[in-house]
């Protein structure tokens, strides 16, 4: 449900849906739909096929300057978020500064 | 330290302030040059909400990433990885804690993630044990920075083992900070007057009734402590030696 909730507020995106089904048994598998399924700060997400990490950021409305992305446990280096595609069953990690001491 | 000069000998964490502006406002009264920082996932759940770096700018301050919520050296050297490349940062705070309620530094895992960091180009300031073996150890391997606790993390009793800490301090070659258990301005001052380089605070300024004047104090306490140890402090005697002359005394 979480997923359903997040592509909705994704305001610019419409063509980004979901489909419950498939987010519960197939996750890994690419389909004909041109969506895949992967998980973003360990929730479950709907995207188009060979969306890349710079589209994945821009979608997600955030501020280039102000995170770090890991994809399967690996940093994404900044000047490669254009040209890294994600991949169906992706682990993305996306981060930033907060408070601590 | 680290081939860079601060003026202030403060350091302050922005943890467990009430809401971004009075971390700002703290921030600035404390008259710190550097500020430690945790690293999180986005909230994507809501990604209009304010964020650290429009309030507390990584230009003007030095930014000290910390692995705060690690328990595994691996942990520890993802999170940091992570935040070099959110920032470009390489001058970081490891801390690896053990379990509440003590939170004490983790020393093997500590030395572990130490190891795997410098060989990754880091600059460690390492949060550690008041052991001046282990902290003597953390200097050899590289690390840029010793922090050992003054007391255990947000329990603002102040420094409990001087002795330790002053061992730490007088056969440490890099900068020596304490780091957690200062409770209030006195507390600072203290480990000042100890010898040490630098005293980092959070719980202290951010939880206080009034964090902006806390970290006046702080600043306040920080320059007394530092000047007391230079100016050196009598020595504690047992017997009072009066401070009017005995002669000349009307008759």
């Amino acid at each position: 449900m979480r997923a359903f909730a997040i592509l909705n507020s994704a305001s610019t995106v419409e063509s980004l849906r979901t489909n419950f089904a498939r987010l519960a048994g197939r996750a890994r598998r690419p389909d004909n739909t041109g969506m895949m399924e992967l998980h973003v700060n360990g929730e479950a997400m709907a995207l188009p096929q060979g969306l890349t990490v710079a589209g994945l950021i821009a979608q997600l409305e955030l501020d280039i300057r102000k995170v770090a992305v890991e994809r399967n446990r690996e940093i994404v280096p900044r000047s490669l978020y254009a040209q890294v595609p994600l991949g169906a069953g992706d682990e993305i990690e996306i981060v930033h500064f907060i408070g601590g001491g | 330290m680290a081939g860079r000069s601060f003026a202030s000998r403060l350091v302050v964490g922005t943890g467990k302030y009430k809401d971004l502006p009075t971390t700002a406002a703290a921030i600035e009264a404390s008259g710190a040059e550097m500020v430690t920082v945790a690293v999180r996932r986005v909230n994507l759940s809501d990604r209009n909400a304010p964020m650290l770096q429009d309030y507390v700018s990584p230009t003007r301050y030095t930014y000290l990433p910390n692995t705060a919520g690690c328990f595994t050296a691996d942990e520890a050297v993802r999170t940091l990885r992570l935040a070099r490349e959110a920032g470009g940062w390489n001058l970081v705070k490891l801390e690896v804690l053990g379990p509440a309620p003590t939170l004490y530094p983790d020393m093997p895992a500590t030395f572990e993630a130490a190891r795997a960091l410098i060989k990754d180009g880091f600059e460690v300031m390492v949060y550690c044990s008041d052991d001046p073996i282990a902290a003597k150890r953390l200097e050899e391997m590289g690390c840029v920075a010793i922090m050992p606790l003054g007391a255990p993390i947000g329990s603002g009793l102040g420094v409990q083992n001087p002795l330790m800490i002053q061992m730490i301090i007088e056969q440490a070659k890099v900068p020596v900070l304490v780091d957690a258990g200062v409770g209030t301005a006195y507390d600072a001052t203290f480990a000042m007057e100890l010898g040490c380089d630098a005293v980092l605070v959070n719980s202290a300024i951010a939880m206080a009734d009034d964090p902006v004047l806390m970290a006046r104090a702080m600043k306040a306490g920080v320059e007394a402590g530092r000047l007391a140890f230079r100016a050196g402090r009598i020595p504690r005697r047992g017997a009072a030696s009066a401070s009017s002359p005995m002669t000349g005394l009307i008759k």
